[in-house]
């Protein structure tokens, strides 16, 4: 079979062509490398154009009729969250958590001059020697928060509204995958250990590792958390157990912290990791500038799969789709675009987010970035 | 025709959001798909529901736009500019797909008439059957409509992009390979 031209690729990928035709063209493709690499340019000459075509509907959502029942899914506006409807930001949630932080410490310092030392931590806590730092925390992490706002602004939109999603791991794509900027500069933006959200959740991840003593599994995050890490791993020693008031008064606050969180943190620690959110998919490709975009995409427990925008906003002229939990840390994403019917999986590490896409010899690695959700 | 309440419902999203994008125009948009549909009411019987109607509307838009192009052109630009004025979203973000959306709008539109269609057709769901169909063309045709489409699009709006214009990345994004 000679070469294929780019029509019959196009045909192809979009599910246009006989059987007998298709196989033939599957089986060539899987022989011949020009060819491959074609489809490979082709698939994401497609998605691209998807994509610029979606890009006309300026106001995405006026563009559809509001009487239309096929997007509007019933129930769905009862269900806006409190969060949502708040317009919970990251940089309110990183502004939230820090005057948390503030007020509580102030109370508790205030407390703890009074000789109020019930509430020392647990004897088998060690409290890491960063955190005898002067207590610039409660009053510095502001601007950092809204520094960190701005770069997630600009790199990764926003967070998605629920608070258990402001995370700096949440930020993450697969190593073996070349990053793209927009990439690297999610991973730098999920590595910045001075990130006032990543602070905010990060002190209080770290108060709930104490609180519940569970072995911290989260080493690479853990180097880097900033100012706090409490460990139940460590032996403690007495003299690591014997803190100044103030570290005991910091503490209390954090655990005051750690409290408001920990319901929702506990929950999702058991039942895997919380998957909901909008992602950004991209396979590597050294063959063309423009192969193996995927759509953007976000995980809803109500509405299953859907594409989302490069800004993370419900994309109301894309196809949809259903993902389903394989392990508690595995899910399995599947796309309804024909063009996109090999299944997506993510799996969820303690620190890191990779994918796959295909199934058996044909998947490939993919680099997913877990990316904020607008509304 | 006597089903033309399922017709609409249907298939009046899929159209209006073509016109609209096939034209930057929601109202316009609108005003096509009415009259489509009380084209498909006139209509005795209607074989390929979905090409028919895309078919229709696209004749009605070449139609109109040969007939007063200019006078469209200028009520466009007054639209745009009353919305510019109207707009209340001060978001970096909304600024930014206002001006994706501008740069999709022009590479679309350095797009063939043809090619142009094709492609809105296609993200619109129809086959290429359907597509053959509405557009006058060849099944095996439409592949290489869709092809040649898909990259001039692509290649038009990174041009615009390179060409100053740089925003957001609708196409392509920030991807880094060579």
């Amino acid at each position: 079979m000679q070469h294929l031209d780019e029509g019959t690729i196009h045909a192809w990928l979009d599910d246009a062509l006989a059987g007998d035709e298709a196989a033939a063209v599957a089986k060539h493709v899987a022989e011949c490398g020009d060819c491959a690499a074609l489809v490979a340019e082709a698939r994401g000459m497609i998605v691209a154009a998807g994509n610029i075509v979606a890009a006309l509907d300026d106001v995405r959502g006026g563009v559809i009729p509001s009487s239309t029942p096929a997007r509007a899914t019933a129930g769905q506006s009862s269900q806006t969250s409190l969060w949502r409807r708040l317009h919970f930001t990251p940089a309110r949630a990183a502004l939230a958590a820090t005057l948390l932080v503030a007020v509580g410490s102030v109370l508790t310092v205030r407390r703890a001059g009074q000789g109020d030392d019930q509430r020392i931590p647990p004897a088998s806590t060690v409290v890491a020697p960063i955190i005898a730092q002067p207590t610039s925390r409660p009053s510095s992490p502001q601007p950092q928060a809204q520094t960190s706002a701005e770069v997630a602004h600009k790199v990764a939109p926003a967070p998605s509204p629920t608070p258990s999603n402001v995370t700096s791991s949440n930020v993450a794509s697969a190593p073996a995958i070349a990053s793209p900027p927009a990439s690297r500069a999610l991973n730098a933006l999920a590595a910045k250990p001075s990130s006032g959200v990543a602070d905010a959740q990060q002190i209080a991840d770290s108060v709930r590792s104490a609180t519940v003593d569970r072995v911290a599994a989260a080493p690479a995050a853990s180097a880097n958390a900033p100012a706090v890490a409490v460990t139940g791993a460590a032996k403690p020693s007495a003299d690591s157990i014997r803190v100044a008031p103030e570290r005991r008064a910091k503490v209390t606050a954090l655990e005051e912290v750690a409290a408001t969180a920990k319901t929702s943190a506990l929950r999702s620690f058991a039942a895997g990791p919380s998957v909901e959110g909008c992602y950004e998919v991209r396979i590597d490709s050294a063959s063309s500038s423009v192969a193996g975009i995927l759509p953007r995409f976000e995980l809803t427990s109500n509405s299953g799969v859907r594409s989302v925008t490069p800004e993370g906003h419900p994309d109301s002229t894309a196809a949809v789709g259903r993902w389903e939990r394989v392990t508690p840390n595995v899910v399995r994403v599947r796309f309804a675009e024909a063009r996109e019917q090999q299944p997506l999986t993510l799996q969820f590490g303690s620190t890191s987010l990779t994918g796959r896409a295909g199934a058996g010899d044909r998947a490939t690695n993919v680099a997913v970035a877990r990316i904020a959700c607008r509304r | 025709m006597n089903d033309v309440d399922r017709l609409f419902r249907e298939y009046h999203e899929p159209l209006v959001r073509y016109l609209t994008r096939r034209l930057g125009d929601r109202d316009w948009a609108d005003e096509v798909a009415q009259e489509t549909f009380l084209r498909a009411m006139r209509q005795e019987t209607v074989v390929s529901e979905r090409a028919w109607l895309f078919a229709v509307a696209t004749n009605l838009v070449r139609d109109e736009a040969r007939k007063d192009a200019r006078r469209r052109r200028r009520l466009e630009l007054l639209r745009e500019q009353a919305r510019a004025e109207e707009a209340v979203e001060p978001e970096p973000l909304a600024i930014e797909r206002a001006q994706e959306a501008a740069l999709a709008r022009k590479a679309l539109d350095m797009l063939a008439e043809r090619d142009r269609e094709a492609l809105l057709m296609r993200e619109e769901g129809l086959d290429y059957a359907e597509i053959a169909s509405a557009l006058e063309l060849s099944i095996k045709s439409v592949g290489t409509t869709l092809a040649r489409a898909r990259r001039r699009l692509v290649d038009a709006y990174e041009s615009l992009q390179h060409g100053g214009n740089r925003v957001g990345g609708v196409a392509r994004g920030t991807h880094a390979a060579s």
